[in-house]
């Protein structure tokens, strides 16, 4: 490996450029171009390190608060374990309420429902009274009225009957001359 | 105007016409007595289904010999014409014209029995002076009245009938 810079061996037999100046030069170039790299590219170069270290911060500090919930949510459930038997007896207990209720309220529309239909039952038989106590009414004031018919047909003679006449005669003249 | 009316004025004008509307419309209320008297005289007459020589025929042989041609010839004029159904509401209507071109109104008066020639003038006097003027009486003998006297004179109803009293009764009842 060696070689090669023994191979490069300058004309004044050791390692170094045969002009001791070009070291010279060529050092101060290193170092000036090693500076202003410093100078201008060092700043960038440190906010960029502070940049990730504070995302990585960042993001350090939020998983710690994650966890930190996750171990309160964990905890609530925990200590939440022994209400479950009390929801469950307050659900029991507000269905069993409500069971009561809906019989109440059951039993009551049945009652009340009930007492309409005999209500209505009660008018259907007043009304189906009336109306066969209208229809015999009808019939009877008919028989009677036939029967009337016939029996003053039957008395009517001819006498009477030109007594009918006249006397319907007569109020017509009363009536007419009354106008006058 | 209504049907019945424009008949009885086209009747009326023919009666005129030949000369003898009283005889006419004496004729004519005979047949309106008649037809209210028979269902079934009636009812052939307004059936549409029987043809017209049918009906005429019946016509004719009913009228043949009781009355005028011009009768017969009105009747048959209605009949054919499909208003045999109105027939009597037409008569009617011609009469009360009839009378009221010879100056005088035309009542309709039912009778359980017929009346008498003095309660006939009694009853157009008296008549006449409810309506202000002369009045001719068409008598009907009909006797689901009962007893007494029903008058239709115009739109006015003089009910003195034992039928009407024994309704009275029966709506009192």
């Amino acid at each position: 490996m060696l070689l090669p810079i023994f191979a490069a061996e300058g004309p004044n037999g050791g390692q170094l450029p045969a002009d001791i100046n070009e070291v010279y030069w060529g050092s101060l170039a290193f170092f000036v171009i090693v500076g202003i790299l410093v100078w201008k590219a060092g700043p960038a170069v440190v906010k960029a390190m502070e940049g990730r270290t504070d995302r990585i911060q960042r993001e350090f500090d939020e998983a710690m608060l994650a966890r930190t919930e996750a171990e309160a949510v964990l905890a609530a459930t925990s200590d939440g374990a022994p209400d479950v038997s009390a929801e469950s007896n307050r659900i029991a207990e507000e269905a069993a309420q409500t069971a009561t209720r809906l019989r109440v309220d059951t039993a009551a529309r049945a009652r009340a429902e009930a007492e309409a239909m005999k209500e209505r039952a009660t008018l259907d038989i007043q009304n189906q009274t009336r109306q066969a106590l209208a229809d015999l009414r009808e019939e009877i004031s008919s028989l009677t009225k036939s029967a009337t018919e016939a029996l003053v047909a039957a008395q009517l003679d001819a006498n009477s009957q030109s007594g009918l006449i006249d006397s319907y005669i007569s109020s017509l003249e009363t009536t007419g001359s009354q106008g006058r | 105007m209504s049907i019945s009316t424009s008949y009885a004025e086209a009747i009326h004008a023919v009666a005129s016409a030949e000369g003898d509307v009283a005889r006419t419309r004496n004729e004519l209320l005979a047949f309106a007595q008649a037809l209210q008297q028979n269902d079934q005289l009636r009812s052939t007459l307004a059936n549409a289904l029987l043809p017209a020589d049918t009906r005429n025929q019946i016509v004719d042989d009913l009228l043949s010999g009781k009355a005028s041609d011009v009768t017969r010839a009105i009747i048959g004029l209605v009949v054919n014409a499909g208003r045999g159904r109105d027939l009597d509401e037409i008569i009617n209507e011609f009469a009360v014209r009839a009378a009221t071109s010879s100056g005088k109104r035309l009542a309709f008066v039912r009778t359980a029995v017929p009346l008498t020639p003095e309660q006939e003038k009694r009853l157009a006097a008296a008549l006449a002076q409810q309506a202000g003027g002369p009045v001719e009486l068409q008598t009907e003998i009909d006797p689901s009245v009962v007893g007494g006297v029903v008058t239709t004179l115009g739109d006015n109803v003089i009910d003195g009938t034992i039928r009407s009293r024994i309704n009275k009764m029966r709506e009192a009842l």
